[in-house]
């Protein structure tokens, strides 16, 4: 499966099992369109979960690029917004709704991440 | 315990959140978190009080690729200030599967008092219970196994004779689509994908997960006997479950053992990544 983000592909490493989602998301900046990973309803597959291909998607922005994850249980939450405040990542936004929620996640500037 | 705990053949070896929160500062007991990858599990918050197995380097011997020799698991249960009479309760990430693989182990060297986490760690967030990033300190024991249960552990070669038993039913707890042959491994580990895809001759696809309900907590004891049983996986069988590298089967395993009370279940962790790059075995494609 490939998402398309602006001009960059970008492929999923998962299964049709565990394929998951990433979409241009809407532009809520001038900066340009933001990536969006959708893990709902992904399934953990032996030795590779749904949270660890949206870290490594937070990994691939670029310095002040914003992800937004729509996640489909609180682990996943909790485990992303923890990794992010670990690794220099802003949590903009968290809407949570029942098990599910919304993150929009900017990687600071190295400054600001204290790089 | 609750009724549906109760229900189950050894009710003992499933513990509640509940019951987790009322035992934090119990020194009787040791909470375990079993994780595949602690650096996003464990060590960015686990139960307070809870100390660490990483499933890679403390559950395994890596080199010969076996689990953890009998010294090993004696150190092991040294350095977590775990006694042979503690409550040993272990959790952790990917659904539980290594935190029954861990139990797994922990029947094979005899440890008495071992439970599990019903709904594990993804349960525990789930209810907004405390979490910390603080590791504990605990106090060293000398730790000695009381006899091995080898009988839990089923290898190659008794498993390449026993598929053609009838008195003997393999369960297969992957996905249907590895069952198929239509994947071998995840595509993030490529190197772990076996030559052939497909499943053991005779073995009936019981995906792990059909086990659980969606807070990842064990099905009622009735719903588990229906669906083992509608599959031909009944008691007076000798279960040998498998997958891929024998932790989703462990947590089948944990099922059949425990909460249905079959009388022979055995795990066989060589599992899909031995059997199908093994030369000369016979597999099957397909439903």
């Amino acid at each position: 499966m490939k998402g398309r983000v602006g001009e960059a592909s970008f492929e999923a490493a998962m299964s049709t099992e565990a394929e998951l989602t990433l979409t241009a998301g809407e532009a809520s900046e001038p900066r340009g369109p933001r990536m969006v990973v959708d893990l709902r309803g992904r399934e953990e597959m032996c030795g590779a979960s749904p949270v660890n291909f949206a870290i490594r998607a937070l990994k691939e922005l670029p310095l002040g690029g914003e992800l937004e994850v729509l996640t489909g249980v609180r682990e996943q939450t909790f485990t992303l917004v923890q990794w992010a405040r670990k690794n220099g990542y802003e949590v903009c936004e968290l809407e949570e709704s029942g098990r599910e929620a919304r993150i929009r996640f900017r990687r600071r500037a190295a400054k600001a991440a204290g790089l | 315990m609750s009724t549906a705990i109760k229900a189950y053949a050894v009710p003992e070896v499933l513990v509640s959140t509940d019951w987790v929160a009322q035992h934090l500062q119990d020194p009787s007991v040791r909470i375990v978190e079993v994780d595949y990858e602690p650096e996003t599990a464990y060590q960015l918050g686990h139960i307070p009080g809870a100390v660490l197995i990483n499933w890679k380097q403390d559950i395994n011997d890596t080199v010969r690729r076996d689990i953890v020799s009998k010294e090993g698991f004696e150190k092991l249960m040294g350095r977590l200030g775990i006694k042979p009479e503690t409550t040993v309760v272990l959790y952790g990430d990917f659904r539980n599967w290594f935190a029954t693989y861990a139990f797994w182990v922990f029947k094979i060297y005899g440890h008495k008092d071992v439970r599990l986490l019903n709904g594990g760690r993804r349960k525990w967030i789930d209810e907004g219970r405390e979490m910390t990033e603080e590791v504990p300190t605990v106090e060293p024991t000398t730790y000695r196994c009381h006899g091995i249960d080898l009988g839990l552990r089923a290898f190659l070669p008794e498993v390449s004779y026993a598929y053609q038993r009838d008195d003997v039913k393999l369960v297969d707890v992957r996905s249907p689509a590895e069952f198929k042959g239509e994947i071998t491994a995840p595509p993030e580990y490529p190197t772990e994908a076996a030559q052939r895809g497909g499943h053991i001759p005779g073995a009936v696809n019981i995906p792990w997960a059909q086990a659980v309900a969606d807070d990842d907590t064990f099905k009622p004891v009735d719903e588990l006997r229906q669906l083992y049983e509608g599959k031909g996986v009944t008691p007076d069988k000798t279960i040998i479950t498998y997958c891929r590298i024998g932790e989703r089967s462990s947590h089948t395993w944990f099922v059949l053992k425990y909460l249905l009370g079959y009388p022979t279940v055995i795990n066989y962790d060589g599992s899909w990544s031995e059997w199908g790059n093994t030369v000369g075995l016979p597999i099957e494609k397909g439903e």
